[in-house]
């Protein structure tokens, strides 16, 4: 068979059958037994299922307990396995999905679309495909219910949602503790949940599952709704694209590459992918490639730049000359709530190693903001209900409106997941959530305005949404880490 | 002298990204420790240190047969449960101890890793007590000839691996061992700190504890030697770096120690 091209939804022709197809799929794999590996529930619950969710109800019978412990809730968070086991994952549901388009009478060259909404080029890039919203969620299997996207007053995502800023990291593993989120996360084994997300995987992977909401706003029922899939073709073909911009390489761990998964093929026999099999698309099972997408290095940064209003960093790794230490914390548990929160966090000098480390590399002191990356983290965040997204200021005037000090976001806390990752079970700690936003562009605007004191940093969290009744969220350390280096081709 | 004090310089680098060094240093030397024990026990214990060790290997055998054996000092019998945990145990700590001491200010780094450490080792501690005084009780109590057949090889290492084997298969280890992953950014500073990290220590300690209690009586129990010991240590690491639900390769493991032990 030859490989499948992935094509953009936002570019498919009037009458392209790609999503009507899809649409029968979806009913026809919903009508099967949640015991049937091929089933619309099962594939989805191998990404996330917790029994007494309202989405989950009425889902029949469910397999034994032994092959939801090997299949069910595998998905791959907050970990460097986040994108290779969500390629191996789309490459299943895809070949179940194009079998059952074929037992329907379909094409056989069926192949997954992506939803590119970072493609400032395209009108309506950030609003949901037409065809999952048309009609109800009875009459098009495309449409669930209770999506926050789509309704009055949140028609689009925010630009700043989808942004692309994680194609700068050059890294594709995190720092250690306080650092880079990397692109791709950091170090871990398996992982279900919790934990420090990666560069892609906070933005736009967890804003954009949030934006959406209902059964997309918690991995537990994001596969449930079909939107779920050409979300995540989106995010594996970023990864391509991260690949392609140059100076930058897949870890070459023994550990990640050797690291292996568990899935059902079409035909319901068990199946197992490992890491190492999945690096080059044309190899996943029956191979696929991304439209307008090159396999190697022929993507123009210029034009990415203009496509999705971004300015990336050139190629090239930074390198360390020591770990990232702690220059300041927020020494107690916060309670988020509805109303915007603020707290200062006081900032000590550089400890001496990192003040040594630099002098040895040449680098003075007076010259740490163009060697020294800030980050500011949220460890140990746990919540329940349906979170807020939290964006985040630093020296916000007091009493002043965030919407007119934009230059002064350093970003946002999705809270995807959070309510699963408080919760210790047999997949997750209940550690909860670790973000880390990387400070350096903003503080070095703020040094430069009057007022800007060295020991002292302001945070504010501003919820964008009103916070449901049942809803709690709890950060539980606020801290500031500095990593020295020197960018390196 | 510039490639020595680059080489000096490479080595303190090595240490900021891994503060954990020392734990890892302690490790080895229980090994050695135990390795030395063992090639001078020679299956008839000798006096001191290898004493308490091989005894605390050899439990059943050697109070079985010899009734001096019942009476082992309290502290001999913690220090050999002590060094078998420093061998064993702290090298799976390699993941929380780093974690740890990057979440914590750089100057207190070192301080968290013994906190934290306190904390752990204190679970194991009251374990290896308990588990002591039981046994005692049960030699006190129990005949001679009882005693014989109840811990003799084959039945006890039916019994403790046997438990072993049976223990991977249930969702409570499943849970200690992905809670053995918990991570915890301690709060404040000095004694704060200080007990954020124990309390850190003991919530990892007793997840560890929930994880690896049934392989680790089995060993107790049954006489073990370093070869298998080594086994367990090995394959305990690997499971814990890959977080992987192996049931089966784990339970192969203890079903193989099994049968080594019954022979």
């Amino acid at each position: 068979m030859s490989v499948r091209v992935r094509k953009s939804v936002l570019k498919l022709a009037d009458n392209d059958a790609t999503l009507s197809w899809y649409a029968k799929a979806v009913a026809a794999m919903r009508n099967r037994p949640a015991t049937d590996s091929g089933s619309w529930s099962y594939q989805a619950a191998m990404h996330g299922f917790s029994a007494g969710l309202p989405a989950w109800q009425g889902v029949g019978p469910i397999p034994s307990a032994n092959e939801r412990t090997e299949y069910w809730n595998q998905c791959q968070h907050g970990s460097w396995f986040f994108l290779p086991w969500h390629r191996m994952y789309l490459a299943y549901f895809e070949q179940i999905v194009a079998r059952t388009i074929v037992g329907l009478g379909g094409p056989a060259d069926w192949s997954l679309p992506y939803w590119d909404y970072s493609d400032t080029t395209l009108p309506n890039a950030r609003t949901l495909p037409a065809a999952f919203t048309i009609g109800t969620p009875a009459s098009n299997p495309l449409n669930v219910a209770g999506r926050q996207l789509g309704r009055p007053g949140n028609t689009e995502i925010p630009r700043r949602d989808v942004s692309l800023v994680a194609l700068s990291l050059t890294d594709y593993i995190a720092d250690e503790h306080g650092g880079s989120p990397g692109f791709g996360g950091p170090r871990t084994g398996f992982s279900h949940g919790g934990g420090q997300h990666g560069g892609l995987e906070q933005l736009p992977h967890d804003m954009v599952h949030v934006v959406i909401g209902g059964i997309m706003g918690d991995p537990r029922t994001a596969a449930l709704d079909p939107i779920f899939w050409l979300h995540h073709a989106n995010i594996d073909r970023l990864w391509q694209v991260w690949l392609n911009l140059g100076g930058r390489r897949n870890p070459v761990d023994t550990p990640w590459l050797n690291m292996d998964f568990d899935f059902h093929s079409f035909d319901g026999a068990p199946a197992v992918l490992r890491v190492q099999q999945v690096l080059d698309t044309r190899q996943v099972l029956s191979g696929y490639v991304y439209e307008d997408v090159p396999m190697t290095g022929g993507v123009q940064q210029e034009a990415l730049e203009a496509a999705a209003g971004i300015t990336l960093t050139a190629g090239g790794s930074m390198k360390s000359v020591a770990p990232p230490v702690m220059l300041g914390m927020v020494d107690k548990p916060l309670a988020l709530g509805a109303a915007a929160l603020t707290t200062s966090l006081a900032i000590h000098n550089p400890p001496a190693p990192l003040a040594a480390a630099l002098s040895a590399s040449g680098v003075g002191l007076e010259s740490v903001g163009p060697v020294i990356d800030t980050y500011l983290n949220f460890e140990n965040v746990k919540g329940d209900g349906v979170a807020p997204i939290y964006d985040v200021y630093l020296n916000l005037p007091a009493g002043a409106d965030p919407g007119i000090h934009e230059e002064r976001c350093v970003g946002s806390l999705p809270m995807f997941g959070v309510a699963d990752a408080s919760i210790a079970s047999e997949h997750q700690s209940g550690s909860g959530l670790h973000y880390v936003l990387c400070i350096t562009d903003v503080l070095s605007v703020l040094r430069a305005q009057p007022g800007w004191q060295d020991s002292q940093l302001d945070v504010t969290l501003v919820p964008r949404t009103a916070m449901a009744a049942d809803a709690t969220v709890t950060v539980g350390r606020i801290s500031l880490y500095a990593k020295a280096g020197r960018r390196e081709r | 002298m510039a490639y020595v004090l680059a080489l000096l310089a490479d080595r303190r680098g090595w240490c900021w990204y891994h503060p954990q060094w020392w734990v890892w240093g302690a490790a080895l030397s229980a090994w050695l420790v135990l390795l030395a024990a063992d090639l001078n026990g020679q299956g008839r214990l000798p006096a001191g240190l290898a004493l308490n060790l091989l005894a605390l290997c050899r439990v059943p055998q050697s109070w079985a047969l010899d009734a001096s054996g019942l009476w082992l000092p309290l502290d001999a019998w913690l220090g050999g449960w002590a060094l078998m945990l420093l061998a064993m145990m702290y090298p799976l700590l390699n993941d929380n101890l780093r974690a740890l001491a990057f979440a914590s200010p750089w100057s207190r780094r070192h301080r968290a890793m013994v906190g934290f450490l306190a904390g752990y080792t204190m679970v194991w501690l009251l374990y290896g007590l308990l588990a002591g005084a039981l046994l005692l009780l049960c030699f006190r109590m129990l005949s001679g000839a009882l005693l014989a057949a109840l811990f003799a090889p084959a039945s006890i290492a039916l019994l403790g691996f046997g438990t072993a084997v049976a223990w991977v298969y249930t969702p409570m280890r499943r849970r200690a061992l992905v809670a053995c992953h918990a991570v915890h950014a301690p709060l404040g500073s000095g004694w704060q700190a200080d007990s954020a990290c124990a309390c850190h220590g003991l919530r990892i300690g007793w997840a560890c504890l929930r994880n690896c209690w049934a392989i680790m009586t089995a060993l107790m129990l049954t006489g073990h030697g370093l070869p298998a010991m080594l086994l367990a240590a090995t394959v305990l690491l690997w499971e814990r770096k890959h977080l992987r639900h192996a049931r089966h390769g784990v339970a192969a493991c203890w079903l193989g120690l099994l049968l080594w032990s019954s022979a």
